[in-house]
């Protein structure tokens, strides 16, 4: 949460004075301050991907425009003083980190970054946690219940003997 | 002894019955041998790896000795068999997570197989991701014999539209969980494939499953 909070307010500074800005921003990932919040941190090619921000204060109209995803509008949404927007990764659209710049009247202009992967999978799967048994317990409660077999065992032979010789 | 007085049973209250001490004779064995033979999930042997001169998807593949089967439009996959291994599980959707790695199913549902749901559908055209758990924390997973799998057993899949892809298995892997081969095993493929994925390897209780078994298959029928 640390990393999250110090690159959103490097990307609104770097927001606030017009420059994009993309290693930074793509260090900490889509930031998710007033200035820019985008909905999905890896798009994939033929997603949509969603934008909202703050920046445009009162205003009811922003535009914006994505690398790879070309212009949209950002209207009013369901919260006060927010504006969101939306578009779509082309197919075929090569992986990697991309830029997306909002502007509203008088001359406010945010920017951020969304990731577009490949939309395969990547890296080994976490499907297994090693089954419980613990070989120590289960080892001592079976040698318990053979040396109490054995007991038993040696209980009634001598009982029998004992009985066969009265 | 008075004369004509009954004979005293000298034995004391408890006498342990012949079952019950067959009991715990035999339960006493039985915990003895299963914590000695430690119960690993089976794992690959390297005749079931591809062999060295080949790559997945090349002539190496089952579809080259089977007459061409025409893949099936997407439909979700709704149960998972594998007859070598006894396996009949029904399947759940599963997603990726923020660095992009597939999500098992739920810990709570060790029975169910699952499948990468933005991905190719069992029976389509490209490469169809399915996973399941080898073991949980109470015992064996649907996957827990995955390893013992050969090269020519079959994985039938049945899809929501009713059709059954059948896939055969051209190959069984153990890859180090550090150096997963992304692109060999999700990477796309002209012909319907498909990749099942469990957890193994070295096990250790600190860092748990030390590699993946990859079931490599490709589409040889339909029923």
């Amino acid at each position: 949460m640390r990393i999250k909070c110090a690159g959103a307010g490097i990307g609104l500074v770097l927001g606030a004075v017009g420059l994009s800005g993309p290693a930074a921003a793509a260090a900490s990932g889509p930031s998710s301050d007033s200035g820019i919040h985008i909905s999905t941190r890896h798009a994939v090619p033929g997603s949509t991907v969603r934008v909202s921000t703050r920046a445009c204060g009162s205003e009811t109209y922003g535009k914006g425009e994505a690398e790879a995803g070309g212009q949209f509008h950002l209207f009013p949404g369901a919260r006060t003083g927010v504006l969101t927007g939306e578009f779509q990764v082309p197919s075929g659209t090569e992986p990697g980190a991309y830029t997306v710049t909002l502007k509203c009247p008088p001359r406010v202009k945010v920017t951020g970054t969304y990731l577009v992967g490949t939309g395969n999978p990547s890296g080994s799967v976490d499907a297994g946690f090693g089954t419980g048994n613990d070989k120590g317990t289960q080892l001592a409660l079976g040698a318990v219940l053979l040396a109490g077999a054995a007991a038993g065992g040696a209980i009634k032979m001598r009982r029998r003997l004992a009985g066969a010789r009265t | 002894m008075a004369p004509g007085d009954e004979p005293v049973d000298s034995s004391p209250a408890f006498t342990p019955s012949t079952k019950f001490l067959a009991c715990a004779l035999l339960t006493g064995l039985m915990l003895v041998i299963t914590a000695l033979r430690g119960g690993q999930p089976p794992q690959p042997s390297t005749a079931q790896s591809f062999s060295p001169s080949l790559r997945p998807g090349l002539s190496n593949t089952a579809s080259a000795h089977h007459p061409s089967v025409s893949a099936l439009p997407p439909s979700d996959p709704v149960r998972l068999r594998v007859p070598a291994i006894g396996v009949n599980a029904p399947m759940t959707e599963l997603t990726l997570d923020e660095t992009g790695a597939l999500r098992p199913p739920p810990a709570d549902l060790p029975a169910f197989a699952g499948w990468y749901g933005d991905g190719t559908t069992p029976g389509s055209e490209g490469t169809a991701v399915t996973t399941g758990h080898v073991d949980t924390q109470e015992g064996p997973g649907v996957f827990y014999r995955l390893g013992a799998l050969a090269k020519g057993d079959t994985i039938e899949i049945t899809r929501a539209d009713r059709q059954t892809a059948v896939f055969t298995v051209d190959a069984v892997e153990l890859y180090d969980k550090e150096a997963f081969p992304d692109e060999k095993v999700y990477g796309s493929s002209p012909r319907p494939e498909l990749r099942v994925i469990t957890c193994g390897g070295e096990y250790a209780e600190e860092t748990g499953y030390q590699g993946n078994v990859v079931v490599f298959a490709t589409l040889t029928a339909v029923t």
